[in-house]
């Protein structure tokens, strides 16, 4: 299989009607997502290439089964829309939103853990099992179905990545960007155990970056993994102390450096590489 | 966003915590004339946003107003990393009997607010954590509930606090607490919090980091706060113009390469392969995933004005950013500005795939300028350029 979305997932999309929200929304339909709903506040009974839109997301839920909600919605108004739909019970929630002030990111994640919901991001690209359903804005040309699991902290990075595995045609079962942090709903550990339960990923690439301990923590479950992870880490030559353009990506007081996390990540058994062209041949050469 | 150390003690004392007597100075005679009204002996602080100020000679103690003069003589204009000292903080000499560290920040980690104490003040959290693990008092906040009196009461007896000391140490626990919800900082922290000789606390310095993602709730405390950001040197100038044109990263190195990407992570993987290489980057630029022609047009304006750039590197990858738009900016730009590419001989490598790259494509070639598919290629190309062959 794949993990978190496939071909019967039935996705809500807020903010459907904004410019960024409605061109998603039709290359996602395009692609055969289930886009069954969409909520844009004030706008509920119009529709959108077909899909009805709701005022409130309840209402999208309550009159179309839906599963996932990803948000196109601005930074100021993201948390509110996220807790909406938790709040809907939806089991997945995406927010694509860069720039949530942390302490809206903290009170979303507290209801999500009380409800049980599972989010992504922030300032996440989402997530893609090529072939079957994208929830998100990867570019789907770099994408074909295949047994390799992505998971990433920079959407740019993994379209980087996906293009050489593409090309080189190998697949994916599906590619999940966890957002540009600092804080992070769905974690590395938390996909990486999800991969190593599905029957159809047969290696991971793990894409990480400076700053924060994410990949440190993912090293200590690495080690209990019997498949086989490929990680590229990037920031190598960022100065300390600045800002990458991630909220995450910042080495401060010496912690957070690309060193430690490629020393975490070869010692729990990962092949390290320098650049995503070089991604191919291992993964040829240890499947 | 980190604040002056003035500012951060504005704040301070609005919320009640004691701060020391005094004032900032952008003069010598200024700082002699604070000095003199202070009639004590004062701390100079140069009001720099760089760490490790103490360590580099930014603070220094004056006896009298004529010492005080010399010290602020020798201390503005000189730098610190990259920044000038323009401001000094003239303070009361505190006389101090003992140094207290008391901080809250983000446990990122466990996704909350963390109060941090801890009685070994005086050097960075950093080195209390590594010298005396035990001497740190820490407490988790629940955002639903908040720091509660009693839970500021047990940090201050943790450190091992008594009677007043215990009340009023703990008082100044929350005022930190609502300074970090009420600006949206992600960081306020008092270190030293000196227990002075006539047995009263007092902030002797004061650290906020705001989270500049919720400056959209508090603008006209940011437009104070911005207004207070002296530029003077070109870099600071441009960073300041990048900020407002929505750029969400700017940053300047050493080289004369410049790159504008349209992802952290791409941006950074730019960076690293091309310093693998052997070239050197000037300019790192960053566009985010929320761009438009404008944007990318204002981007290279801004890289371009440095003048050690020669070698523009802009690497697109759009995910959520259309290529279209993108080709639409960059063909404005070299429209309106191709009398001073031609001047300085500046060469612009555009690599350009992902969301509408054909119809992007497409406008750049028939404007005349051909693009890379391939990450590689371009950065190969780019250094070789930028190493004159």
């Amino acid at each position: 299989m794949c993990i978190l979305i496939d071909e019967k997932t039935r996705v809500i999309v807020q903010g459907i009607t904004g410019r960024v929200g409605s061109f998603q929304t039709k290359i996602m339909l395009d692609y055969g997502t289930k886009v069954v709903a969409g909520v844009t506040p004030g706008k509920g009974g119009q529709k959108i290439y077909g899909v009805p839109i709701y005022d409130l997301v309840e209402e999208a839920v309550e009159e179309n089964e839906a599963d996932v909600a990803i948000g196109f919605v601005p930074a100021p108004f993201a948390a509110d829309s996220a807790l909406e739909a938790i709040e809907a019970g939806l089991r997945l929630v995406v927010i694509t939103a860069e720039g949530v002030p942390i302490i809206d990111t903290i009170k979303v994640l507290r209801r999500a853990k009380q409800r049980g919901a599972l989010v992504l991001g922030p300032d996440t690209a989402g997530l893609i099992s090529p072939g079957r359903c994208k929830v998100g804005v990867h570019p789907h040309k770099f994408c074909i179905r295949g047994n390799i699991g992505v998971v990433s902290r920079s959407g740019s990075l993994s379209y980087e990545v996906l293009k050489s595995l593409t090309e080189a045609g190998i697949g994916q079962s599906t590619v999940v960007d966890l957002g540009g942090g600092p804080m992070w709903g769905l974690t590395y550990v938390d996909i990486l155990k999800m991969f190593e339960e599905d029957d159809q990923t047969e290696a991971i690439v793990l894409l990480g970056e400076i700053g924060g301990m994410m990949e440190e923590e993912a090293a200590k479950y690495i080690h209990e993994m019997s498949k086989p992870i490929v990680a590229l880490i990037v920031g190598r030559k960022a100065p300390e102390g600045e800002r990458m353009g991630h909220a995450s990506a910042l080495v401060q007081y010496g912690r957070g450096t690309a060193k430690e996390k490629i020393k975490a990540l070869e010692d729990a058994g990962a092949y390290i590489v320098k650049a995503p062209r070089e991604i191919p041949n291992i993964l040829k050469e240890i499947l | 966003m980190r604040l002056y150390e003035f500012q951060a003690k504005r704040i301070f004392a609005k919320y009640g915590i004691p701060i020391p007597k005094g004032d900032i100075a952008d003069s010598p005679f200024k700082a002699k004339k604070i000095s003199e009204e202070l009639g004590v002996p004062v701390a100079i602080k140069a009001q720099v946003l760089a760490g490790g100020r103490g360590l580099a000679g930014g603070i220094k103690f004056a006896n009298n107003p004529e010492q005080t003069y010399q010290i602020a003589n020798e201390m503005l204009g000189k730098k610190f990393k990259r920044e000038i000292v323009k401001r000094l903080l003239i303070e009361e000499k505190i006389q101090i009997d003992k140094e207290y560290f008391a901080g809250i920040t983000i446990d990122y980690q466990n996704r909350c607010p963390l109060l941090i104490a801890s009685s070994k003040g005086g050097v960075d959290i950093e080195s209390i954590a590594k010298e005396h693990p035990t001497e740190i008092a820490k407490q988790n906040i629940d955002l639903d509930v908040g720091l509660t009196d009693f839970q500021a009461r047990r940090i201050a007896k943790k450190v091992g606090l008594r009677g007043k000391y215990m009340l009023s140490f703990s008082s100044i626990l929350k005022s930190l607490y609502n300074i970090m919800l009420n600006y949206d900082a992600s960081l306020v922290e008092v270190n030293p919090l000196a227990l002075t000789r006539d047995r009263s606390f007092i902030a002797v310095d004061a650290k906020i980091i705001l989270d500049e993602h919720a400056s959209f709730r508090h603008q006209d405390f940011y437009s104070k706060i911005y207004n207070e950001f002296i530029l003077k040197e070109d870099y600071e100038v441009r960073k300041n113009l990048a900020k407002k044109a929505g750029i969400p990263t700017y940053i300047e190195l050493e080289g004369n390469i410049g790159i504008i990407a349209d992802g952290a992570g791409s941006g950074m993987l730019t960076l690293d392969l091309i310093k693998e290489l052997g070239g050197e980057v000037e300019t790192y630029c960053e566009l985010g995933g929320r761009t438009s022609p404008q944007l990318i047009e204002k981007a290279m304006k801004i890289v371009l004005s440095n003048e050690n750039v020669t070698y523009l590197l802009i690497n697109l990858i759009g995910g959520l950013n259309r290529m279209d738009e993108m080709a639409e900016g960059i063909i404005s730009f070299i429209t309106k500005n191709r009398n001073i590419i031609q001047k300085r001989g500046i060469e612009i490598i555009i690599r350009m795939t992902g969301t509408l790259e054909e119809k992007g494509r497409e406008m750049l070639t028939k404007f005349g300028i051909n693009t890379f598919d391939d990450i590689y290629d371009a950065i190969e190309r780019i250094v070789k350029l930028s190493r004159g062959n």
